[in-house]
């Protein structure tokens, strides 16, 4: 599947700042069955763009603007395709031990920082434990969203799984949070990602409104590799991942992906409006 | 050199004008109160009130069971919570010169630290019930013994520099607003014979207080009145508390610091205040004058603060940082 | 009288000065027999004939210098209240002979060697990995382990421009590494400090050795930065980074900024414009090329590393990829020198170097292993355990000193986190003799902390710190936790040749045989110390 994104974020500040230093990591990723097929960042007031690769392997962009300005917008233009993910994996619980895996999924199986309330995780992870590995994967992705409302406002970027656990609703980051505990809990390496999901709305059908979306990816060994595949899936909306997911990086918690990190000096208010517009292009549509 | 460690030694030299200057008028204050009986028609009026205005020390409330000069006293002497009084000068000081310990020379550090130990040490409110005199003998000392030590083992480098250049903007500024107390615009409603008299006593007042009075007498050529003694504070390059030699001084040390004087605002500001002063000085002019040319000296040197803040330490002003998520 | 003197020194041993080696333990001023080592002898002579009532003389001096100086270091008394205290130098120097310290000075390149290679390796091919040296798991959950440092190439290779390797000797008078320290490592400023306060306290006790100089450190690191430094016209602009006077070792950022005539900064004076990094002076921005610093790492950059924290200079990682500026040590190093990886050093010298190590690691167990574990928790009385990630002695469990609730408590925290915590056998410390309160000297548990400076090739500073535990008994040597120094003299050659009749007897001679000239010679040497310094403000 093609898609064209449109991803800004419009800050105004009360005041004039200066000194503003930012790391977008807003760029999908290029393979793993995903292409990237045209990228295009501006920004305004105009920066020079410094880009590298992180450890996780997402692509950072980071610009500074030093003078004085009032306003900062972001605007990055993707075009990208999709394919189907394979058929995951079902291995047995007893894969999950073997030194291969135990490597190649090492810090995914951590726990998250700060800890969350062990009896609550426990009580969760018992109620969402499946046959082998896959089955508690999807078990997860369910018994999160039955557990936890999905409402926006009442968590912020900097929330933790126990203000989830305490509140009783979240958006996808934090019910990405807590699948993470869970899954790791039962020694299921899993990873935190983040990206773009299509939602059709309106008649067309072709072209959305969305916003920055998280899921996850677990790593399930396979018979030929035992340090495994990664399986996307989301606790938010019930599922495996498919071609409507489109990745920017992964890391092993929001911290690790956030679309924007970034400091200044001046004024202490902004406002920020930030949107993401997805328009398939349908399968025919790739260009080169 | 580093913008902080510039800023930090600008702020000691303040800080330690400030504390002198402080002890320099309470004296001079104190002193001429017990002189002045109320029957000299000569009767200096620089009243205690204007103190505490001039000072920003507080609020004129009269306290309690205490007269307003002992408390005013106080409050620019010993108070510690007060920020401007001579014990949170010299604390303000201390503190600034154990950050440079690796600027200044140690003997410096070492003095200004004893300074503040002594101080803290002392019964200085007894001290001033008894006998101001001693406390401010000593203040006076002390900061004499700072630049002294200074002046005689630093080398002529930028450190320096902007010690002096802190030291020499304070001067001149406690002067200007010493004078605007002493010799407030005339009103209408004034009554000459006696106002005159008062405005030459206090004019001999705030002389005495910044230890000018024998240099007038001797230089100038002039009874000392309210206008000669005003004009000798003002423009007189001879006396080194006058507001034109701080303001000379403060031009050559910053012309020598900065690597583009030409481009340097503070600079180029100075220079012009200092061809102003000249230029005042030599036009005469009435006294009447006098409390105009204050305002504006005084406004001038308060911008040439801002500029010299923006040029040489801005780094130090930096607006607070956020986080962008 | 000088006749007898010479007769007595010549035959000087532990007896004369009413010292008893400890016994189990090995002793750096004498052998079993209570008679000194050859290149101790000649001291053993001296301070013999300094005597107690001297020595107590000559401690209060130091002190009085030290404090003048400003030599101090914060310390946490047994009330919990911090304050400031003289850096205590025993004034009993700890000497190295100079085929000892040929051997040390080789195990300790080696070593920093193969740490640098591993750093480089970890954030690079990850060779040592694939080869299945270290496994990966362990490495990725080390505290110290920069993700930020992946794929980073710091010019010539170097990540570890300055390091400081722990080294004991234990009863057997075998020297192994305690541990590594390839982060910030401190204390070099006491090396250079107590050398000068030696010489000028107790000048009698150099007689008779030639002593390799200490002084020229700063020299090495300032070239070290120099040459790391990125190229651009004109000689590079060095600084110091100290988080500020309120670090326990702002006496030393501040020592070596003054010795090597660079800028003493803080973060508030940094900033980053674009990629490039400049400092905020007096005449405006100024470009800054190579950062020693002297800050965690987490507190460098709140663009890539603390989210939370806006401390650090934003924008300074972005500077560094771009190779715009350099920075020693390099981000990451924290993963080498993490006590879980230290079981590994052996093997990384053995795979990089293809060397056999010359310098023994202390048998260590990684608690995350369950074998090894269950091993250590049947024998807990008789292990000493560390957290990894920590530093300066915090947290470490000694188990022939810990009561049953410690002992109970410790098992706790092992179950709690096992990964958390590596076991060692208990190592004997090297005693060596030092003073009390009184002048009387008593045998005390020492390590030594070699400098060493990493740029075209592995320098090291001839001698190191001597750490010592002030106390009868203890082996905890830490500053932090009440230890003091001892210089340590690295000689030139063998012992002097003109033992007992050479300059250590000339120093005894009453004043009207000879009257001022040693004297003289030791005061001018002070002297040009001091202009030295002050030319260096």
């Amino acid at each position: 599947m093609q898609y064209s994104i449109i991803y800004t974020a419009d800050y105004q500040y009360e005041g004039d700042v200066r000194d503003q230093h930012n790391a977008l990591r807003v760029r999908p990723t290029h393979g793993q069955g995903q292409t990237l097929d045209g990228f295009d960042l501006t920004i305004d007031p105009g920066a020079r763009q410094y880009g590298h690769t992180d450890y996780f392997g997402t692509e950072v962009i980071e610009f500074a603007i030093g003078s004085e300005h009032d306003h900062l917008t972001i605007r990055a233009e993707s075009r990208v395709g999709t394919s189907d993910p394979e058929e995951p994996p079902k291995p047995d619980w007893q894969s999950l031990s073997s030194p291969e895996y135990l490597d190649a999924g090492a810090e995914y199986l951590g726990a998250l920082n700060p800890p969350a309330n062990p009896e609550r995780i426990a009580e969760l992870t018992r109620d969402a434990r499946g046959t082998d590995p896959l089955d508690t994967l999807i078990s997860t992705c369910n018994v999160v969203p039955d557990r936890f409302e999905y409402r926006a406002g009442v968590t912020y970027v900097g929330s933790t799984v126990n203000d989830l656990l305490a509140g009783g609703a979240g958006v996808c980051q934090d019910f990405v949070h807590l699948a993470l505990t869970m899954l790791r809990r039962e020694g299921i390496a899993s990873r935190y990602v983040s990206g773009y999901l299509f939602v059709p709305n309106g008649d067309s059908g072709a072209s959305a409104e969305v916003n920055t979306h998280a899921w996850l990816e677990a790593l399930l060994p396979t018979a030929e590799d035992p340090a495994g595949v990664w399986v996307a899936a989301d606790p938010t909306n019930r599922s495996l991942a498919g071609t409507d997911y489109i990745k920017i990086g992964h890391g092993r918690a929001y911290s690790d992906v956030p679309p924007i990190r970034g400091i200044y000096r001046g004024a202490p208010r902004s406002s920020l409006k930030s949107r993401v517009q997805m328009t398939r292009l349908g399968d025919s549509a790739r260009r080169r | 050199m580093l913008a902080r460690n510039a800023h930090d030694l600008y702020w000691l030299g303040r800080h330690v004008v400030r504390a002198e200057h402080t002890a320099r008028m309470l004296d001079g204050l104190f002193q001429v109160e017990i002189e002045g009986g109320a029957q000299d028609p000569r009767s200096v009026s620089l009243s205690w009130e204007s103190v505490v205005v001039v000072m920003g020390a507080g609020s004129l409330a009269k306290p309690e069971g205490s007269s307003l000069r002992d408390d005013v006293i106080r409050r620019l002497t010993s108070d510690p919570g007060n920020p401007v009084s001579i014990v949170s000068n010299v604390g303000a000081a201390r503190e600034g010169a154990k950050r440079l310990r690796d600027t200044i020379p140690a003997e410096a550090w070492e003095s200004l630290n004893t300074f503040r130990m002594n101080l803290e040490r002392r019964d200085l409110d007894s001290g001033l019930r008894t006998g101001p005199f001693s406390v401010y003998s000593y203040v006076k000392e002390r900061a004499t013994l700072f630049w002294g030590l200074t002046a005689a083992t630093m080398q002529r480098d930028d450190a320096h520099a902007f010690l002096l250049a802190g030291g020499r903007i304070e001067a001149a500024a406690m002067v200007l607003r010493m004078l605007r107390v002493a010799l407030p615009p005339v009103r209408p409603a004034d009554d000459e014979r006696t106002e005159i008299p008062r405005r030459d006593g206090n004019a001999m007042a705030l002389l005495r207080a910044v230890g000018g009075f024998q240099a007038f007498m001797r230089s100038a050529a002039a009874p000392p009145r309210a206008e000669p003694v005003a004009r000798f504070m003002l423009y007189e390059q001879a006396f080194p508390d006058s507001v034109a030699a701080s303001i000379s001084l403060l031009h050559k040390v910053l012309t020598r610091a900065d690597a583009n004087p030409d481009g340097s605002t503070p600079a180029l500001r100075l220079a012009r205040l200092m061809a102003d002063l000249e230029l005042r000085r030599r036009a005469g002019g009435s006294p009447d004058e006098l409390p105009t040319a204050f305002r504006e000296i005084q406004h001038e040197l308060e911008r040439v603060e801002t500029d010299l803040e923006e040029r040489y330490f801005s780094g130090e002003v930096d607006a607070e940082q956020h986080a962008i998520r | 009288m000088p006749e007898q003197t010479k007769d007595t020194a010549a035959s000087a041993d532990a007896d004369d000065l009413d010292y008893a080696p400890l016994a189990g333990r090995f002793d750096e001023a004498f052998a079993g027999s209570g008679r000194p080592h050859v290149h101790t002898r000649s001291m053993v002579e001296s301070l013999s004939r300094l005597g107690p009532d001297r020595l107590r003389a000559s401690a209060e001096r130091r002190d009085a210098i030290f404090m003048q100086r400003g030599i101090t270091f914060d310390s946490t008394g047994p009330d919990g209240q911090t304050r400031d205290r003289p850096f205590p130098l025993d004034l009993i120097p700890r000497i190295v002979s100079a085929a000892e310290w040929d051997f040390i000075s080789s195990g300790v390149q080696q070593r920093v060697q193969a740490l640098n290679r591993f750093v480089a390796d970890v954030y690079g091919e990850r060779e040592i990995v694939r080869d299945g040296i270290v496994p990966w798991r362990l490495i990725v959950t080390r505290p110290g382990f920069a993700r930020a440092a992946a794929g980073l190439k710091p010019p010539a290779g170097v990540w570890c421009h300055v390091s400081g390797c722990d080294l004991v000797r234990d009863d057997k008078g075998i020297w192994r590494v305690l541990e590594d320290n390839v982060r910030v490592p401190s204390g070099i400023s006491y090396v250079l400090e107590n050398r000068i306060a030696m010489s000028r306290i107790v000048p009698e006790l150099f007689a008779g050795y030639s002593v390799r100089p200490v002084a020229d450190y700063p020299q090495l690191l300032l070239e070290a930065l120099v040459a790391t430094a990125p190229t651009r016209v004109g000689r590079p602009t060095v600084v110091v980074w100290t988080p500020g006077a309120a670090n326990s070792a702002y006496f030393e950022h501040a020592f070596l900024a003054r010795q090597m005539g660079v800028e003493l900064v803080e973060a508030s004076d940094l900033v980053v414009r674009d990629a490039a990094c400049y400092m905020k002076t007096t005449n405006g921005l100024r470009r800054v090329d190579s950062i020693y610093r002297r800050i965690d790492e987490d507190f460098i950059d709140p663009l890539e590393f603390r989210p939370d924290s806006l401390l650090g200079v934003p924008g300074l990682m972005r500077a560094y990829r771009e190779g715009n500026v350099a920075i020693a040590n390099a981000i990451g190093t924290g993963v080498a020198d993490d006590k879980a990886i230290y079981h590994y050093v052996p093997d990384m010298i053995r795979y990089y170097l293809n060397e056999e190590p010359l310098l023994a690691n202390v048998p260590t167990w990684l608690m995350g292993e369950p074998e090894q574990r269950d091993y250590v928790e049947s024998r807990l009385e008789q292990m000493v355990v560390k957290p990894t990630g920590e530093s300066g002695g915090k947290g470490v469990f000694i188990g022939p000193n810990a009561t049953e609730a410690e002992v109970t408590e410790q098992r706790r925290l092992l179950a709690e986190d096992p990964e958390r915590w590596i076991a060692q056998e208990v190592v004997w410390l090297s005693c060596s003799p030092t003073m009390d309160a009184e002048g009387n000297l008593g045998p005390r548990a020492v390590d030594l902390r070699p400098f060493a400076v990493f740029s075209d090739e592995v320098k090291i500073v001839p001698g190191g710190l001597t750490r010592v535990a002030m106390a009868e008994g203890s082996m905890v040597v830490n500053s932090s936790a009440g230890g003091g120094s001892k210089d340590t003299w690295v000689l030139a050659g063998g012992p002097s040749p003109r033992v007992g009749a050479g300059p250590a007897a000339e120093f005894n001679f009453d004043p009207p045989t000879m009257p001022d000239l040693p004297q003289v010679g030791w005061s001018e040497q002070g002297q040009q110390q001091q202009q030295e310094e002050e030319k260096g403000r």
